[in-house]
């Protein structure tokens, strides 16, 4: 079965199922190409920097997203792959209007790790987490996935870094 | 508006978490346009992000968290006009966010949350610094954050007793991340570096 397969089937299964599935299996179902898209809110992400007078995204942005540590992203080809149109899925939500992305590859260069964890409400849902013990990204961290980043859906006026 | 003392500072006490934990109130002044039924959704909506509102009096509301550190008496007080008016607005959007603003599982911030951030932001307070953006994580933490005179300053306050601040001069290049709970003196010399 190769990876895309091996995705649609872990995306198709209860998470329960998914959980059991070692660090491995994650690992190996998201492949260092694929796209990870994470929501941006510009009311609360967006903060002005004084030092570049204009406004920009916040390093908080990429901080976790529930008490569990992890921040939760969409992967960008299994949307594409259930006919989606991943700029306009991310921001379904009215509270969401802009969204970046940034490879699997580059998660991993600061020894995080990204997994598939479908939702109820998201099937498309995906996790980055600190890798191989769970704690917060910490600010090095989240600044290389801000200064990695480029906009999927952009905000009018804001830099990104 | 404000109350008129801030009753507990961080500053007084060797265990700030001891100082938390006995304090009483939390009191959070409140817009005096603010009317019965605003007042009614906004205790609503305090309940149900970990705030119950235990008395009020005139524009003064106390509030007590159902979380591990109780509640406190904070107010913007100690603080010039212009941050006052910057941290109520801000506060309260905070304290207001709904379940799912980040587009996930995010939640508002916390009671404890926003009694310690208020109240270190009395402590390391520097009225010719302009005011922090304030902004949220999905978890209910949150960041204070300063860009300007060169430097990126940015303290996560991801619970009262787990807190960091990063720091970061452009022109020197020189990094720094610190845990505030044992530095918090290496933060007023920090936030002073933020003067022009």
């Amino acid at each position: 079965m190769d990876k895309t397969a091996r995705r649609l089937v872990l995306l198709m299964e209860p998470k329960a199922n998914i959980t059991s599935q070692s660090q491995e299996t994650d690992i190996d179902v998201v492949s260092n190409e694929e796209r990870l898209i994470r929501r941006i809110n510009s009311k609360h992400h967006v903060i002005f920097d004084q030092n570049l007078g204009a406004r920009r995204l916040s390093t908080k942005a990429f901080h976790a997203s529930t008490d569990d540590k992890k921040m939760s992203v969409d992967l960008e080809q299994c949307i594409k792959n259930q006919g989606n149109d991943p700029a306009k899925y991310v921001t379904q939500p009215e509270n969401i209007d802009g969204a970046v992305v940034f490879l699997a590859a580059i998660v991993r260069q600061k020894e995080l790790e990204v997994e598939c964890a479908p939702v109820p409400d998201n099937p498309f849902h995906g996790n980055v987490f600190k890798h191989p013990n769970l704690g917060r990204l910490n600010k090095k961290q989240e600044n290389h996935l801000l200064a990695n980043c480029e906009w999927l859906v952009a905000i009018p006026g804001v830099r990104l870094r | 508006m404000y109350s008129t003392a801030t009753e507990f500072k961080f500053s007084d006490a060797k265990d700030h978490g001891a100082l938390v934990r006995n304090s009483t109130f939390k009191s959070i002044g409140l817009p005096e346009a603010l009317n019965r039924a605003e007042r009614s959704t906004q205790r609503e909506q305090n309940l149900q992000s970990g705030h119950e509102v235990y008395s009020s009096n005139f524009n003064k509301v106390y509030y007590r968290s159902r979380r591990r550190y109780g509640s406190g008496v904070v107010s913007l007080v100690d603080f010039d006009r212009g941050w006052k008016e910057r941290l109520k607005n801000r506060f309260e959007e905070l304290r207001n966010l709904e379940d799912g603003w980040d587009g996930y599982k995010g939640v508002a911030i916390t009671g404890e949350i926003e009694a310690f951030t208020i109240s270190l932001l009395s402590e390391i307070y520097d009225p010719r610094v302009a005011p922090p953006s304030l902004v949220p994580g999905g978890d209910g933490s949150l960041q204070i954050e300063w860009h300007v005179n060169d430097c990126d300053l940015e303290i996560d306050v991801l619970s009262p007793e787990d807190v960091f601040a990063y720091m970061i001069n452009h022109g020197s290049g020189a990094e720094e991340e610190i845990n505030i709970g044992e530095n918090r003196r290496e933060l007023s010399v920090w936030i002073r570096r933020l003067v022009a």
